[in-house]
């Protein structure tokens, strides 16, 4: 891997009695795009939050370039923010709020004026210069929350959900977008999300956060096959989790096999069925209890509530895990 | 905005919508009535009244003469009558200045308070109105008189070695109009900054802007609205409030209302009293004017 822009060293955070950050530690290459994924109140918003600046760690450092950056105020850290709210400036057109950085940097007019039509098409927004954010779309005001982030050229981008506002077709399409523009600038993207297949799509690499700790982080490939804890399984792969015999595995759904097969030794008892998605879903319970869920792609008739079928799994996809709940 | 506005269906074009309102602006006037006629009667005719009598002439003992005159005009215009127009002014706008400064820290610190202590906060502002006005600013006479509450403290202090004879003060004045004006511009500009979405600052601060351009180029354009109506609702109020100036200025400081309350009670010259509150009503309007032209033309430009 290329050089480390961004470095976490034992970062932690206490609001109160509640240990929102419990060292943690990260190193993060120029030009990467990494992805905080993790449910709502694991830490990651203030992850995101300390190194901007806008919040102050109780120990640990933050590095850029080398550098410590854990005490310089916001307004010093060559890094920028993507708010979820996008906190546009309500008062400022479009054109005020992408300037407003390079204004403050003391720009001449006529070169923020250019700076940002070029942004705006970067942006696809091309003469909406003079629109108030209240007369934009939510995904314009992404959009514009986008073009007044980069335009700074700064050398960490940090987004904090930034398409959690926008219905899946233009979470889709930003998606895309936005990690076309990450490649086109060779801006660092620190990427937080809740949802694991925008992590996956987008990320090169995924960083899984729970109660204050990463607990696992590498490429999506790595965190989808080869889950390190039951949690990442389940929440990344939503893989089964299956004990046996004092050991835990995560199997994936799609892995699992239902009759036919050699692999097949476990009587299970079909509980519920359902078709999603072009997928067929079917919930198993096994003689001790334990539920596995099977799927396929297509409708499958045979399958029958309450019948008992014999289940199994290739043992190269039976994925050994450390066991810490799910 | 024009152009979004043109592109919505016109609401008369929608029958429905059309017979909906109709039916409710109805109803509403009716409703609204009883208001109208109480601020007819009680108010606008009253104010009237007041209009024709400024104009009418001074009757010996009581009441007035029917004949018409400009003179009770004209006497405003000689320097002892026209002076307290501009002592009033003058201490309206310390005052005001003064309220400002206390006010509006104080209502924006006030807004970044947890829950808990914006209540507790809430209710000491709202405990002296509990109590007449009168009656608070001649407590004030115990603290500013000779030997008393501030002298004892400054003097125990060793901070002052003689009684300062603070009553019957032009500051004493002023810091009576500080104290009953001064929770208003604290609502006013507390109002505005409770409203407003702070992650707009960490985003300018994020921007590069120091916490002084932030709080320019951010906060105060959000909070502007506030300090102006609390402005309007100090300055206004500060030029007619006579009773401090009476309690706590004695007769040495002299603003338009204590002119106008002698004039009626003393005097017994009510034209003239009502000359004299006809100009001050045509100024506080003014004023109150120039406030709405200066709120208004903010919102639209945002003042950039």
């Amino acid at each position: 891997m290329s050089e480390t822009i961004l470095e976490l060293k034992e970062l932690r955070k206490s609001f109160g009695e509640t240990h929102v950050l419990q060292g943690l530690n990260i190193q993060i290459a120029r030009g990467e795009f990494i992805t905080l994924l993790g449910s709502s109140g694991c830490g990651k918003t203030t992850t995101l939050r300390i190194i901007a600046g806008l919040e102050d760690p109780d120990s640990g450092e933050v590095l850029l370039n080398g550098k410590d950056i854990t005490k310089l105020e916001p307004n010093h850290r060559d890094v920028n923010t993507i708010f979820q709210s996008y906190a546009l400036f309500p008062y400022m057109n479009v054109e005020k709020n992408i300037g407003y950085g390079l204004k403050l940097k003391k720009m001449p007019k006529d070169e923020i004026k250019s700076k940002v039509t070029e942004m705006l098409r970067m942006v696809q927004l091309e003469g909406y210069e003079k629109r108030m954010p209240d007369e934009l779309s939510g995904g314009q005001r992404q959009r514009v929350a986008i073009a007044r982030a980069i335009v700074n050229k700064p050398q960490v981008l940090l987004l904090d959900e930034p398409l959690g506002a926008l219905d899946l077709k233009l979470r889709r399409q930003m998606q895309q977008e936005l990690k076309t523009l990450q490649k086109k600038l060779g801006i660092t993207f620190i990427y937080i999300t809740h949802d694991q297949e925008e992590a996956i799509n987008m990320s090169d690499r995924i960083v899984v956060m729970r109660d204050g700790v990463f607990e696992q982080i590498g490429t999506p490939n790595d965190i989808y096959y080869h889950p390190r804890t039951s949690y990442v399984a389940d929440f990344v792969g939503n893989a089964n989790i299956i004990r046996e015999s004092g050991k835990v595995y995560a199997v994936r759904s799609e892995n699992v096999l239902m009759e036919g097969e050699p692999e097949c030794r476990i009587e299970a008892k079909v509980e519920e069925k359902s078709f999603a998605g072009g997928q067929l879903r079917v919930q198993f319970v096994l003689p001790d209890g334990q539920k596995v869920i099977a799927s396929r792609y297509g409708i499958d008739y045979e399958i029958v509530t309450g019948e008992t079928r014999k289940i199994g799994w290739k043992a190269e996809n039976a994925v050994e895990v450390t066991d810490n709940g799910i | 905005m024009a152009s979004k506005k043109a592109q919505k269906p016109q609401t008369s074009e929608n029958p429905e919508l059309t017979g909906l309102t109709g039916r409710k602006k109805k109803g509403s006037w009716l409703l609204l009535l009883p208001i109208y006629l109480f601020t007819l009667i009680f108010v606008f005719a009253p104010l009237v009244y007041m209009v024709f009598l400024s104009f009418m002439s001074r009757a010996e003992v009581w009441g007035y003469v029917p004949e018409f005159t400009l003179d009770n005009y004209k006497r405003i215009l000689e320097p002892l009558y026209f002076n307290t127009f501009v002592d009033s002014l003058k201490l309206a706008l310390i005052s005001t200045v003064a309220i400002m400064a206390i006010g509006y820290p104080f209502g924006y610190f006030m807004a970044r308070m947890s829950a808990a202590w914006k209540k507790r906060m809430m209710f000491l502002l709202m405990l002296p109105f509990w109590t007449s006005t009168l009656i608070r600013i001649n407590g004030w006479i115990i603290v500013f008189r000779s030997n008393g509450v501030l002298d004892k403290i400054l003097m125990g202090l060793h901070i002052t070695e003689k009684p300062l004879k603070l009553l019957y003060t032009y500051p004493a004045v002023v810091v009576g109009m500080i104290y009953v004006l001064v929770p208003f511009m604290i609502l006013s500009v507390y109002s505005s900054a409770e409203k407003m979405d702070w992650s707009l600052v960490e985003a300018a601060r994020d921007l590069g802007a120091s916490r002084r351009q932030a709080f320019c180029s951010i906060t105060f354009v959000h909070t502007l609205p506030g300090l102006l109506s609390g402005t309007i609702l100090t300055f206004v109020p500060s030029m007619g409030l006579f009773f401090i100036a009476d309690i706590l200025g004695g007769n040495k400081i002299v603003l338009v209302g204590n002119v106008i309350q002698e004039q009626l009670t003393k005097g017994r010259n009510l034209p003239f009293a009502a000359a004299l509150s006809v100009v001050l009503l045509v100024l506080t309007s003014l004023f109150i004017r120039a406030y709405q032209k200066i709120s208004h033309s903010s919102e639209l430009e945002g003042l950039y």
